[in-house]
């Protein structure tokens, strides 16, 4: 673009001009040594031109990335020598978008905009932009400007439309679709996809704008000229309903129900549309119908055993599984499994009726399958019901049956993996393992069991068998590159568990980046996208990108790295609090701390150790290879709270994004602030959650130890706890705890251990002893392996050693397999 | 399953299933093989076979060409081991297994198929002469290992 009025500091010589245009030529073609070269030869005769020494800063960023920051640095050096030049601004917001940095690339854009209004690559570039920061206002407008000035392009008609119906604005949106084929002189033909798409698209806005009426007749309309079927009866079926055309729906969903009789959605929805949702005998009698229609499908008899009871169930439970152990099928228990939890006397009807077909096998039959999958049926019955002597004893007679079937091994292993002898568990996964190489599900699942049981060693070398590997044959770093969660998430719990916070956090640190991978990846999509017309897959990816962080993959590692951050900032704080010895809080004697001092001493020095053997025999590339700059983080706190703010505000639903308040608090009660923790216990207090009182006592005893809380902040907490809780300022807050906790609390694994928590945070003589206590319950609770160690390395951190003989000896009782638990 | 496709198959044996054939041989065989055994089983080709009954791994067999020391051609193929899981058979999968033998020693114009029988295991001897072989010379001390040493028929399938 040439201005008329060049300023003199930007103005070239023709020959320096000449080889400006060679700079960018050689920029645009990736041609970087080219261009530095005369980038070079410009800033010689001219060595404070801004636009020169800002495109010689973008050349050199992109070149190699250790250079980033000197290119930025000439990038600022050219703004300053020329402040107006939209070129500088233009390769700023490059830059920027170079290094997936949106919101400063969206800022410099709008900035080159203001200098040259009529460029439209860079209106297009800065409409990107505001779409990947969901900036809905801008991006009507940049959308609009593309638009006037090429309406030819029926991507620039859809773009606008997209722009508008997500800023909210449905009859603009529709308008505008409206407009697009008014331009268009005669219809397109049926072939066009794009076309298709584009009045379903319309159909889909009219539908969010709430006039379900006028959808439908919309879609009855364009039923005939678009070429997604499914889609159409989908959303007809979904709108009759709606509308309360009960009959019209009813028959739309028989359609769908004959095109997938798989599909347990339009089963629910034809149960709404006959109005016998709450019907158990009419829908006993719809579901055996459809069983009978649809004989070799699975939803009408699987959906039936939900609502059945007793006799009923019972008949039809014992069809259903017959039918799977005769064909071999090995689901069979997933598939029932489900009914368990909501009702113990399904489970019950269950077990009767496989024992009753065992013994008729037993007696006689001709098949050795059949008989096969029954034995493996009821050895997973036992482990899900936890009783894990006769889960074994089914299994191996399974194994000794047929002793080559891979899933008997699997099975076997995941009975010891719920009883507690994870070594044993991931000694027999490898035994399945070794039936079939080449299945990488069970290597993935040895590898899994292997860091379940703490050995990481041996878990990478086999992960490694089916990795991209590095120069020492281990596959880590490409477990990195293909963002494999699954191994990031078990790696980082296997070195928590190992004391090894700094590899624990780099690794939940690693899922984290995974996510803001997979968010800068629509990027894009957002242009490729609106050329290509797909749209309603596009905004289906776009809504899922807007709850990304609140999947549980990233929910679980959030909250692995926050918990550890929680613990060193304690740590810190009591570490100052007692002049920088360790914790005094620990109940343990003097000549205790110091045997564990000396321990930790030796094994820090062994993990030393380790660590530079394996720096010498490696080029480091990574900077923070064993996670120690992150355990050193100035301000663990705000760390944890950026981690988590994104798993409430993109939380699924909203029952989530109030749960996730528990941990959110835990962050705020710490930082002092103490307003914002109570919001979220409010809104736990109303949604009923169990945490609530174990959060109040934590910001009563925060608040309580805080010399520097406001006094006007002090008055409103009180008031609010309060308010919440009348009788929260009744006694000190261990009173206040241990009263609300009675012994009827704990019938389950989560107050207990709510409870532990809380208490360890409130102080007071008793403290150990009441911990101790409480712990205790889990060795008779109904719960997880998992949860009866965690509670016995509670009642060893706690308790004397008469304290963890006692813990043991009552829960090796039930957990007998438990390697930890055994005396 | 006893859908369209039948219900036994034969698979080869490689690198990543050889762990089957260890386990059904540990599973029937009154006697270990060595490992050094196993590894030349990936060797032999279409002559070590595995037998899957609906999809489940349960029979296996592994044999080797006798060439005598006057001849340049194999003039027999030596059954080693030949074994289907207990609760499988009758099902005709030992048979199967036979039959791809056979089939085998027809492609390379051998004639003559062997094996040495325990002759405790009666079961075993009546289906080798239900399937056409011939009860031939009582080897003494064939098991050296087994305790006590085992003796073993030799046995002839002739074509």
């Amino acid at each position: 673009m040439f201005n008329t009025s060049i300023p003199k500091n930007r103005h070239l010589s023709s020959k320096d001009a000449e080889n400006f245009r060679e700079l960018l030529k050689f920029y645009e073609n990736k041609e970087y040594k080219k261009a530095l070269k005369i980038a070079n030869v410009i800033l010689k005769s001219r060595p404070t031109h801004g636009e020169t020494l800002a495109l010689k800063g973008l050349v050199i960023s992109s070149m190699d990335k250790k250079q980033v920051d000197e290119g930025y640095a000439l990038i600022k050096q050219g703004m300053v020598n020329d402040e107006f030049s939209y070129v500088i601004w233009h390769v700023c917001s490059i830059f920027h978008r170079n290094a997936k940095n949106y919101e400063e690339a969206e800022k410099s854009y709008a900035k080159a905009l203001q200098l040259d209004p009529e460029n439209m690559n860079v209106v297009r570039d800065l409409s990107l932009m505001q779409m990947q920061n969901r900036r809905f206002d801008g991006l009507v407008a940049s959308r609009s400007k593309l638009l006037t000035k090429q309406p030819g392009f029926r991507q620039n008609w859809t773009a606008l439309a997209i722009a508008q119906h997500l800023r909210g604005d449905f009859a603009a949106a529709e308008n505008t679709l409206n407009m697009f084929e008014e331009a268009l002189k005669e219809p397109l033909p049926k072939e066009d996809n794009e076309n298709s798409e584009l009045m379903l698209y319309k159909n889909q806005i009219i539908y969010d704008s709430g006039d379900v009426q006028r959808a439908l007749e919309h879609l009855d309309f364009i039923a005939d000229k678009v070429l997604d079927t499914l889609w159409v009866y989908e959303a007809r079926a979904k709108y009759l309903l709606e509308l309360g055309k009960l009959k019209d729906a009813e028959k739309v969903y028989r359609i769908l129900i004959k095109r997938n009789p798989e599909f347990c959605d339009y089963y629910y929805q034809l149960e709404r549309a006959l109005q016998i949702e709450d019907n158990n005998n009419l829908k006993a009698i719809m579901y055996r119908r459809l069983s009978k229609m649809y004989p070799k499908s699975d939803a009408p008899r699987s959906i039936a055993l939900k609502f059945l009871t007793g006799d009923a169930f019972a008949k039809v439970v014992s069809e259903y599984l017959k039918s799977f152990f005769v064909r071999g099928v090995p689901s069979a228990f997933v598939n029932v499994k489900g009914l368990f939890k909501a009702d113990s006397e399904k489970a019950a009807i269950i077990e009767r009726v496989v024992l009753e077909y065992y013994a008729e096998l037993k007696k006689e039959s001709d098949s050795p399958i059949t008989l096969l999958w029954v034995i493996y049926f009821l050895a997973q019955f036992n482990s899900h019901v936890q009783k894990f002597d006769a889960a074994l004893e089914y299994i191996n007679k399974a194994i000794e049956h047929t002793p080559t079937l891979v899933e008997l091994y699997m099975t076997k292993a995941r009975i010891y993996k719920r009883a507690g002898d994870y070594a044993q568990a991931a000694a027999v996964m490898q035994e399945a393992r070794a039936l079939d190489l080449q299945d990488r599900f069970v290597n993935t699942k040895a590898v899994k069991y292997l860091l379940r049981a703490g050995d990481i060693d041996t878990a990478v070398e086999v992960v490694s068998l089916f990795t991209k590997n590095d120069n020492e044959g281990k596959g880590v770093a490409d477990l990195h590159d293909m963002q494999g969660l699954w191994f990031l998430k078990e790696q980082a719990d296997a070195y928590n568990n190992a004391g090894n916070k700094g590899m624990a956090l780099k690794r939940f640190h690693a899922i984290e980046e995974v996510f803001k991978e997979f968010h800068d990846d629509q990027f894009d999509f957002h242009f490729y996208c609106t050329r290509k017309g797909t749209i309603r897959a596009y905004l289906d990816m776009v809504h899922w990108e807007d709850k990304l962080h609140g999947l549980k993959h990233y929910k679980r590692a959030a909250r692995g790295a926050v918990e550890i951050y929680l613990s060193l900032y304690d740590q810190e704080k009591n570490g100052q609090a007692n002049g920088g010895v360790s914790s005094v809080d620990d109940g343990l004697t003097p000549e205790e701390r110091k045997k564990l001092v000396r321990k930790a001493k030796k094994e820090k020095s062994k993990e030393l150790k380790k660590e530079m053997e394996q720096l010498e025999s490696k080029e480091i590339v990574d900077e923070d290879p064993f996670g120690h700059k992150l355990l050193a983080a100035k301000d663990p706190l705000e760390q944890a709270l950026k981690l988590w703010k994104p798993v409430q505000t993109e939380a699924l639903s909203a029952a989530d994004a109030v749960d996730a308040g528990k941990l959110a608090c835990e962050i705020f009660a710490r930082q002092g602030k103490y307003l914002l923790a109570m919001q979220a216990i409010n809104k736990a207090s109303a949604a009923g959650l169990d945490w609530v009182y174990e959060e109040v006592a934590k910001v009563r005893a925060f608040s309580e130890a805080d010399e520097a809380i406001a006094p006007t902040i002090k008055i409103v907490l009180t008031r609010s706890l309060t308010n919440l809780i009348a009788d929260a300022f009744e006694g000190t807050v261990v009173e206040w705890l241990n009263r609300h906790f009675g012994d009827d609390t704990f019938d389950t694994a989560e107050p207990v251990f709510n409870y532990v928590s809380a208490r360890q945070v409130c102080g007071g003589e008793e403290k150990a002893r009441d911990i101790v206590k409480v712990s205790f319950k889990l060795a008779r609770l109904n719960c997880t392996a998992n949860e009866v160690i965690r509670g016995l390395r509670i009642v060893e951190q706690w308790g004397c050693a008469e304290d963890v003989a006692e813990y043991k000896k009552l829960a090796s009782e039930k957990w007998s397999l438990a390697t930890a638990l055994q005396v | 399953m006893s859908g369209k496709r039948a219900r036994i198959q034969l698979d080869n044996v490689n690198a990543n299933n050889l762990g089957v054939l260890r386990t059904i041989n540990n599973a029937v065989l009154p006697l270990p093989y060595a490992e050094s055994w196993y590894e030349e089983s990936l060797t032999i080709g279409e002559l070590a076979k595995l037998a899957y009954f609906d999809e489940i791994p349960v029979g296996a067999a592994r044999c080797a060409l006798k060439t005598p020391t006057s001849r340049t051609m194999p003039t027999s193929i030596y059954i080693m081991t030949l074994a289907v899981l207990d609760p499988y058979r009758g099902f005709g999968i030992g048979k199967r297994l036979l039959k791809h033998i056979i089939e085998q020693a027809q492609g390379m114009y051998v004639h003559e198929i062997s094996v040495h029988v325990w002759d405790k295991n009666e079961t075993a001897i009546q289906w080798y002469e239900a399937q056409g072989f011939e009860k031939l010379n009582l080897v003494n001390g064939y098991y050296q290992r087994m305790v006590p040493v085992g003796n073993a028929f030799f046995m002839k399938l002739s074509m």
